[in-house]
C-alpha cells in the first residue's frame, strides 16, 4: 500500500477509538485490548509486515470470548460491542494485507462512529462523518490503484475531491428518499440524560441556584404562527405540599385517545392554533412541555398519558432526545374544576394566613385578591439565587415571607399558592420552562435549564388563571457566534437525527407541487426552508464539481496561450491544419500586412512567456494585450 | 519573432560562409547547427554543386583543420583512419594517424566506397575516437564529419545502410544554385580561389563554447512531446516499414537545441522542430515502397503538418 | 459488449451494506441510515462513474517494429478518451497476441496515451484486429467492466527466423562468402584483361605496369552474388513441416541478403524476382508470411542455372521440380 494508505488508515483506525472513548461510557478495563492499535500502526507506518495469521485467529477467538462475558455481566449488549470494535480495531492494525482489510477498518470505525453517536447524538457525528466520506473515497481510490498495481505517483486529488462531492450529493439524496419504518424493535437507548434537571415531578428547595446558572439547552421549539412572549412551557402542576416540598397527590394517569397521528387532548379545529415542533433533550421525567392550552400532541411514541393537573407523559420517554410538535390555543386561563386538593395547606400557617389576609382585605374578587396577592411578592421580595438558608425551627416560606425577604421562583410560587389557599383560592404550582431566546440564524426558540420556572394557576370563576409573581430579572446576553453553533446542533437533531417519514412526504408534495405548477408552493414553504437550504448546499457541492471539471479545460492553456490563439484565429488560421501552424508561420502569414510589426512582437513575447519560461511582467501583459487589440484593430480596418 | 540577440560569433560565421558559397543559406544554417550540435552532416546531391565548398568554407571560418577524404571502390579503411608503421630506429610500431584526425573531415561520394570503409569512418565519427591494435586515440574537438552522397540511382554505389545513416545528425540537399548566383559563382573565379582569402572568424574554442552554450538551451516539455509525437507517429504510418528510432529522436532534440542558439534564443519554439524534423528524421525511415530518400523526407513533412504544434 | 462483474470486495461490501440496513431497519436510527445512505451511494457511483470512465474511449494499435513469428515483440497501443472534459483513468486493454495487458493510468480529455507491449505471436500470418477487450474498474475496487473496442487494421507476422549457418551447405555458404568479400572489398576476385567500356578507376596499376597490358580489378560479379531460393510449397499437406520450410526459407532469405546477394524466391505460385537489401528481404517476407501450399506447381520452371540454387524442401518425401538443382535443406532435419 503506499504511504498515504497507510497513514489514511492508521488516522481512521485510531479516530474510531476515540471517538468512543470520549463518550464517557467505555469501561477501561473491557477495552483495555484497544491498547494495542498504538504499537499497531506504528508497525503499519513503519512497513512491517503483518502479525501470522494463527496470532490473528487466537487473538480474535479471546475478543469475542471477552465479549460474551462481557454482554452477560454488564447485561449491555450495546455497550460490549463498542468494547469489541475497539478490540478488533486494534487486532486488525496487524492484519493489514491486500485493500479490503483496510476498508474493513474505514468501516469499523464508521462503526464506532455510529455507536459514540447513538451514546451521544453530538453534530460533531455530521463533521466526521464528511472527513469520513472523503477518506473513505480516497482510499477506495488508492485500493483501486494499488488493486492494478499502480501505487504510488498518481495525481488523484482532483477525482477525490469531485467524487467526494458526488458521493456528499448521491448520499443525502439516498438519506431523505430510504424508506423509514416509523417503529423500531430494538430501540434501547443510550444518550446521556441531562442529570441534574432544572425540572423533575418534585420541587424540592434544592440545588436550584446552579440550575439557573446552567446555560444547557433542554430544548428548541419551532413556533407556527410566531407569536410574541411571554412563553410558559408548561410541564406539570402539582398539588400538595407538606411544607418542605411539593408534590401530587393523585399520580394517577389515564392514556389519551388518539386520532389519526394525533393524540388529542380537547376535540378541536385547526384554526386559531399555535403549532410548536419541540426538539426536547433527554431529562430526568417523561413529561413533555408545551403551552397551554394543549389541544393536541403529534409524536412517535406508543402511548401518551395525562394526569389531572394537566401534564402530558410519553412512555419511556425520559432518557430519550424527542421531538413532537404540540397543537395549543394559547390564552391565560382555560377551563378547571375545583377541588379539595387545590385548597390543602401545612400545618403552622397562621402567620402566612394572617398576611393573606391583609394584603387581599381590599380585594371584592377572588380575580382582584390574587393580582394583589402577585403584586405584593413582586414588589415586596427580591430575587435571588442564593436566598440566606432558613433558621432552624422556622419553615421554609416562612423564614422566605417574614425574614429573608429573597429567594427565587420556586419560593415566590410557593409563597403565592399558600397565600390564595389561605384566602380560600382553589390554587397549584406549575413547573415548566419560562422563556427562551430567539436564535436568529434558525428562527427559532432555544430554551435552557436557567429558564427552569415555577408559577401560580389559580382557579377563579372556574377558569385556571396563570400567576407569575416572581420579580424579573435580566436575562443574561448570548453571543452570536453560540447563537450560530446552537443553530447547527437544531439543524443536525432536526433534519437529519430527527428526520422523519412525514419530512419524506413534505418533500416529495413540494416537488410535485413545484412540477405540477411554476409558482412556489404557498402552504409549507416555511417548513420547506431547511431543506431549501439543503439543496443549495447540494448545488453548491454540484457547481463546484462541475467548476473542477471546468477547471480542467479552463487550465489547459495559459494566459499568453489563450491570447495567441485568439490572434491566431484573427490572421486566419483555422481548420483542420490550424493544429499544426507554428508562431513562425502565422509571422510568414501575416507578412506584407499592415500590423506586421505588431504581430512580430506579439509572436515574440508569446513564445518568451511560452516556451521561454520567463512569465510576462504585468506591465509586459498589458502590452501583450494592447498588441492584440491594436492587430484586431488594423486587421479590421485593412478589410474595411 | 526575431527580437533575440544573434549570437556575434554566429553572425560572422554565417556572413563568412555566404561569401564564398552564394544562394545556399539554408545549407549554411544546417552545417553550422550540425556543428553547434556536435552532430555529423550528410549532403545529397550531384556532383559539383558546391559540397566541397561548403564543407571547406566551415572550417576555414572556423579555424578548424580540414581533410577532404575522396571515396572510391578501392579505399581501405587504414587509409581513413591511419596505419601502425614499423619504425626501424625505435623498433616499435608507430601510429601513423590517417586523414580523419582532424576536425572536420569531408567524406566525398561516401557510397562509392565498399561498406567496411564507410563503417570505419562511421564508427570514428559516431565514438569520437578511433581503436588500431588495440590502443586508442582520441580525435580531435570539435569534430565533425561532412559527408555527401551521391544520389541512389547513380549506378555503381554502395548505398549506406540504414543503421549508418542513422549516424548522421542532418540530411540535406544543395540543390543547384539559383541561375543569378550560378552566374555569379562562374564570374568570380574558381571557388578555391576566394576560399583562400577566406580568414577565420571563431576560433575553435568558441566553437567548444557554443557548444556547450546550445546543450543548456532549454527545451519545453511540451515541445519535447510534441517531437515524440511526430517522432511516434513516424511508426504508425501505412507508408513507413521502420519509423524512426530512439536514437533519432535524441538527435531531433540536439539538432533543436542548436538550432534554437543559432536564432540567438535561450530556449527552444516549435517552429525549430517544424523545421528540422523533415532533415533529421527523413533519412532514418525505411518506406514500404518509394526507393529514395526524397520521399521520405517528402513523407516525413507530411507528417509533421498532421501533428498539433503545442500553444 | 459489456460485461460487469462485481470483484470480491464488492461482494462483501454487499454483504456489509445488507447488514447496516438490516440494523437500520431494527434501530430505526437516522444516523444508521445515514451510513447506508453512504454505502449505497458508493454503489451507485461506482456504476455510474465505471460507465462514464469507460465511455467514448477508441483504441488504436501499432506495430513499431516488424513481427516474427514466436519472437518477441513491441506492439504500441493507443488509447485516446473522447469525452470534452472527463479524465478516464485506469483502462487497461489486452490486444491479441499480448502478454500482459497496456495498463493506462490516466487519460486526460480528448487526449491520448501510449503504451507498448510485448507481444508474441506463435504462428505466422496476417492477423485481423478485430475487437479488443478493455477493462476497468475505476474509482472503487467494488465494480469492474469490460468493454470491447473494434480496432481497425491486421497485423502481419513474419515468419520465424533462425540461423542457417549450419544448415546450408558448402555452395551456399561460398556463395555467401564471395558475395561478403567482393563487398569488402579487401580482395579483389580476379584480374582480368581490360575491355572496352571498363571502368578507368577499376585499372590495376600495378599489374599493368608489371605487364604493359591494362588489367581491370575484377569484383565479384552480379551473376555470381545470384541466390535463388526454391519453397517447396506443394501438396500434400506438411503442417508443422511445412511451417519449419517457411522459416528456413525465410532465414535463408535473409542470411543470402545479409551477405550482399542478389535474392529470388521461388515457390508455387509465387515469384519474386532478384533483388538485395533490406528492403527486398522485406518484400519477400512480406509473400513467406502468408504463403500456402498450392495444389500445382504454377511456376514457370526458370532457365535453370542462373545463379545458385538452394532448396527448401519439407522432407524427403516430398518431390518438387526443383530439389536436383543446387542444394536442398529438408526441414525435418530441423
Amino acid at each position: 500500500m503506499p504511504k498515504i494508505s497507510r497513514y489514511l488508515t492508521a488516522l481512521l483506525g485510531v479516530t474510531g477509538c476515540i471517538g468512543l472513548l470520549v463518550t464517557g461510557e467505555i469501561n477501561p478495563v473491557m477495552a483495555a485490548g484497544g491498547l494495542a492499535i498504538i504499537p499497531g500502526y506504528y508497525r503499519v507506518l513503519r512497513g512491517r509486515e503483518a502479525a501470522p495469521a494463527w496470532v490473528i485467529g487466537a487473538a480474535s477467538l479471546l475478543t469475542l470470548g471477552v465479549f460474551a462475558f462481557d454482554s452477560i455481566v454488564s447485561g449491555d449488549v450495546f455497550l460490549a460491542v463498542a468494547h469489541l470494535t475497539i478490540t478488533f480495531q486494534a487486532i486488525k492494525s496487524y492484519d493489514l494485507k491486500e485493500p479490503w482489510d483496510h476498508l474493513q477498518v474505514y468501516f469499523m470505525s464508521l462503526l464506532q462512529m455510529v455507536i459514540g453517536s447513538e451514546m451521544s447524538q453530538s453534530v460533531v457525528f455530521g463533521v466526521v462523518f464528511v472527513l469520513f466520506l472523503v477518506s473513505l473515497v480516497a482510499a477506495m481510490v488508492f485500493a483501486h490503484f494499488v488493486k492494478e498495481g499502480r501505487g504510488a505517483h498518481i495525481r488523484l486529488a482532483r477525482p477525490i475531491v469531485v467524487i467526494s462531492l458526488l458521493s456528499v450529493t448521491v448520499t443525502s439524496a439516498f438519506f431523505v428518499v430510504l424508506p423509514r419504518s416509523s417503529y423500531t424493535f430494538l430501540g434501547k437507548s443510550h444518550t446521556k440524560g441531562i442529570r441534574t434537571t432544572g425540572f423533575s415531578d418534585r420541587v424540592d428547595f434544592g440545588s436550584f441556584g446552579e440550575i439557573k446558572r446552567d446555560s444547557t439547552v433542554v430544548m428548541r421549539v419551532e413556533l407556527d404562527p410566531d407569536i410574541p412572549a411571554p412563553y410558559y412551557w408548561r410541564g406539570m402542576s402539582l398539588d400538595y405540599f407538606d411544607g418542605t416540598e411539593w408534590r401530587n397527590s393523585s399520580p394517577r394517569q389515564s392514556r389519551i385517545e388518539k386520532s389519526g397521528d394525533e393524540y388529542v387532548l380537547n376535540p378541536h379545529g385547526r384554526s386559531g392554533l399555535v403549532e410548536q415542533k419541540i426538539y426536547l433533550e433527554p431529562i430526568d421525567s417523561d413529561a413533555i412541555f408545551g403551552l397551554t392550552e394543549i389541544m393536541g400532541i403529534r409524536v412517535d411514541s406508543f402511548s401518551a398519558r395525562s394526569d389531572s393537573g394537566g401534564a402530558v407523559f410519553l412512555s419511556r420517554k425520559s432518557s430519550r432526545r424527542v421531538n413532537y410538535s404540540v397543537l395549543s390555543e394559547v390564552r391565560d386561563d382555560y377551563p378547571g374544576v375545583a377541588s379539595p386538593r387545590y385548597l390543602q395547606l401545612p400545618r403552622g400557617m397562621e402567620r402566612i394566613r394572617e398576611l393573606a389576609r391583609t394584603v387581599t382585605s381590599l380585594g371584592r374578587s377572588d380575580g382582584e385578591k390574587a393580582r394583589m396577592i402577585e403584586r405584593y411578592l413582586k414588589r415586596n421580595y427580591s430575587y435571588s439565587l442564593e436566598p440566606s438558608p432558613p433558621v432552624r425551627g422556622r419553615g421554609l416560606i416562612e423564614d422566605f415571607l417574614f425574614y429573608g425577604r429573597k429567594g427565587f421562583c420556586e419560593h415566590f410560587a410557593t409563597s403565592m399558592v399558600l397565600m390564595l389557599r389561605a384566602v380560600g383560592i382553589p390554587a397549584r404550582i406549575v413547573n415548566g420552562y419560562c422563556g427562551g431566546e430567539k436564535n436568529q440564524y434558525g428562527g427559532y426558540l432555544i430554551v435552557r435549564q436557567s429558564d427552569a420556572h415555577s408559577w401560580v394557576e389559580a382557579l377563579i370563576g372556574g377558569q385556571w388563571r396563570r400567576f407569575d409573581p416572581t420579580p424579573a430579572v435580566a436575562a443574561p446576553q448570548i453571543p452570536s457566534l453560540a447563537l450560530f453553533l446552537d443553530s447547527l446542533k437544531m439543524a443536525w437533531a432536526r433534519y437529519v437525527v430527527g428526520f422523519k417519514t412525514d419530512d419524506q412526504k413534505a418533500i416529495l408534495r413540494a416537488l410535485s407541487s413545484l412540477l405540477a405548477s411554476p409558482s412556489f408552493p404557498a402552504v409549507g414553504w416555511k417548513r420547506l426552508r431547511m431543506y431549501g437550504l439543503l439543496i443549495t448546499l447540494i448545488g453548491i457541492a454540484l457547481a463546484s464539481a462541475l467548476l473542477l471539471l471546468r477547471g480542467v479545460k479552463a487550465g489547459r492553456h495559459g494566459f499568453a496561450s489563450r491570447k495567441y490563439l485568439a490572434m491566431r484565429k484573427l490572421i486566419g488560421v483555422r481548420g483542420r491544419r490550424a493544429g499544426a501552424t507554428t508562431p513562425g508561420e502565422v509571422m510568414r502569414m501575416s507578412q506584407g500586412s499592415s500590423v506586421e510589426e505588431e504581430i512580430r512582437e506579439f509572436l515574440g513575447m508569446y513564445v518568451e512567456d511560452r516556451f521561454g519560461k520567463r512569465p510576462m511582467m504585468p506591465s509586459e501583459r498589458k502590452r501583450y494585450g494592447l498588441l492584440l487589440k491594436s492587430i484586431r484593430t488594423g486587421l479590421k480596418k485593412r478589410r474595411g | 519573432m526575431n527580437n533575440n540577440m544573434i549570437n556575434p560569433f554566429i553572425k560572422q560565421l554565417k556572413e563568412q560562409i555566404n561569401s564564398v558559397i552564394r544562394g545556399k543559406e539554408s545549407a549554411v544554417k544546417m552545417a553550422i547547427v550540425a556543428l553547434l550540435g556536435r552532430g555529423n552532416l550528410l549532403i545529397e546531391d550531384v556532383p559539383g554543386v558546391g559540397k566541397t565548398t561548403l564543407a571547406s568554407a566551415l572550417a576555414r571560418a572556423t579555424d578548424c583543420s580540414f581533410q577532404r577524404i575522396q571515396f572510391t571502390s578501392d579505399l581501405m579503411p587504414s587509409d581513413i583512419i591511419g596505419v601502425s608503421i614499423f619504425n626501424h630506429d625505435t623498433r616499435e610500431f608507430e601510429f601513423k594517424p590517417g586523414p580523419v584526425f582532424c576536425n572536420i573531415v569531408l567524406a566525398d561520394e561516401i557510397n562509392r566506397t565498399n561498406p567496411k570503409t564507410q563503417s570505419a569512418l562511421l564508427e570514428a565519427m559516431n565514438e569520437k575516437r578511433v581503436t588500431v591494435e588495440k590502443k586508442t586515440f582520441r580525435l580531435p574537438e570539435p569534430f565533425m564529419v561532412i559527408a555527401t552522397q551521391n544520389p541512389m540511382e547513380y549506378h555503381g554505389t554502395f548505398p549506406l545502410p540504414e543503421s549508418q545513416l542513422d549516424r548522421f545528425m542532418l540530411h540535406i540537399k544543395l540543390g543547384y544554385p539559383e541561375a543569378e548566383y550560378e552566374k555569379m559563382a562562374v564570374l568570380g573565379g574558381p571557388s578555391f580561389l576566394i576560399l583562400d582569402k577566406t580568414d577565420p572568424v571563431v576560433s575553435r574554442q568558441d566553437i567548444l563554447r557554443m557548444q556547450a552554450e546550445a546543450d543548456g538551451v532549454m527545451v519545453d516539455d511540451s515541445l519535447v512531446d510534441y517531437m515524440m509525437e511526430i517522432v511516434s507517429r513516424t511508426r504508425k504510418d501505412d507508408r513507413i516499414r521502420l519509423g524512426v528510432s530512439t536514437r533519432g529522436a535524441q538527435f531531433l532534440l540536439y539538432a533543436v537545441r542548436a538550432l534554437a542558439y543559432y536564432e540567438g534564443r535561450q530556449f527552444a519554439v516549435p517552429d525549430d522542430v517544424k523545421e528540422l524534423s523533415p532533415l533529421v528524421l527523413g533519412h532514418r525511415i525505411i518506406l514500404k515502397t518509394a526507393k529514395f530518400t526524397a520521399d521520405a523526407e517528402r513523407i516525413v513533412r507530411e507528417i509533421v503538418e498532421e501533428v498539433p504544434v503545442p500553444v | 459488449m459489456k460485461q460487469r462483474t462485481i470483484t470480491r470486495e464488492g461482494k462483501r461490501f454487499l454483504v456489509a451494506a445488507f447488514l447496516i440496513a438490516v440494523a437500520a431497519v431494527n434501530t430505526g436510527n437516522n444516523l444508521i441510515y445515514l451510513m447506508l445512505s453512504l454505502m449505497l451511494s458508493f454503489l451507485l457511483l461506482s456504476e455510474v462513474l465505471l460507465n462514464i470512465n469507460m465511455k467514448d474511449l477508441s483504441l488504436e494499435v501499432f506495430h513499431p517494429a516488424p513481427l516474427f513469428a514466436s519472437e518477441e515483440a513491441v506492439v504500441t497501443v493507443v488509447l485516446r478518451n473522447n469525452k470534452r472534459r472527463i479524465v478516464t483513468y485506469s483502462v487497461s486493454c489486452m490486444p491479441s497476441g499480448a502478454l500482459r495487458p497496456a495498463y493506462f493510468v490516466k487519460v486526460g480529455p480528448r487526449g491520448k496515451e501510449e503504451q507498448d507491449v510485448g507481444v508474441l505471436f506463435p504462428q505466422r500470418g496476417l492477423y485481423r484486429h478485430g475487437h479488443f477487450p478493455l477493462r476497468s474498474g475505476y474509482p472503487f475496487i467494488l465494480l469492474a467492466k469490460t468493454r470491447r473496442i473494434a480496432v481497425e487494421g491486421s497485423v502481419l507476422v513474419y515468419p520465424a527466423l533462425r540461423d542457417v549457418s549450419g544448415i546450408i551447405g558448402e555452395g551456399g555458404s561460398g556463395r555467401a562468402d564471395a558475395a561478403r568479400r567482393s563487398e569488402s572489398g579487401d580482395d579483389m576476385y580476379a584480374l582480368r584483361e581490360f575491355r572496352h567500356g571498363d571502368d578507368w578507376r577499376k585499372i590495376h596499376w600495378k599489374a599493368s605496369a608489371r605487364t604493359g597490358e591494362l588489367y581491370v580489378k575484377e569484383y565479384a560479379e552480379y551473376e555470381s552474388e545470384k541466390v535463388t531460393i526454391v519453397l517447396d510449397n506443394l501438396l500434400p499437406e506438411g503442417g508443422a513441416l511445412f511451417e519449419k520450410a517457411v522459416s528456413l526459407a525465410a532465414s535463408l532469405a535473409r542470411y543470402f541478403i545479409e551477405n550482399g546477394c542478389f535474392v529470388r524466391v521461388v515457390s508455387s505460385g509465387k515469384i519474386i524476382s532478384f533483388g538485395k537489401g533490406e528492403e527486398h528481404l522485406f518484400t519477400i517476407l512480406d509473400i513467406l508470411a502468408v504463403i500456402r501450399e498450392e495444389e500445382t506447381w504454377g511456376s514457370p520452371a526458370q532457365d535453370g542455372r542462373d545463379g545458385f540454387f538452394i532448396t527448401v524442401m519439407k522432407s524427403r518425401r516430398h518431390s518438387n521440380p526443383y530439389a536436383a538443382t543446387g542444394e536442398a535443406v529438408y526441414a525435418e532435419d530441423l
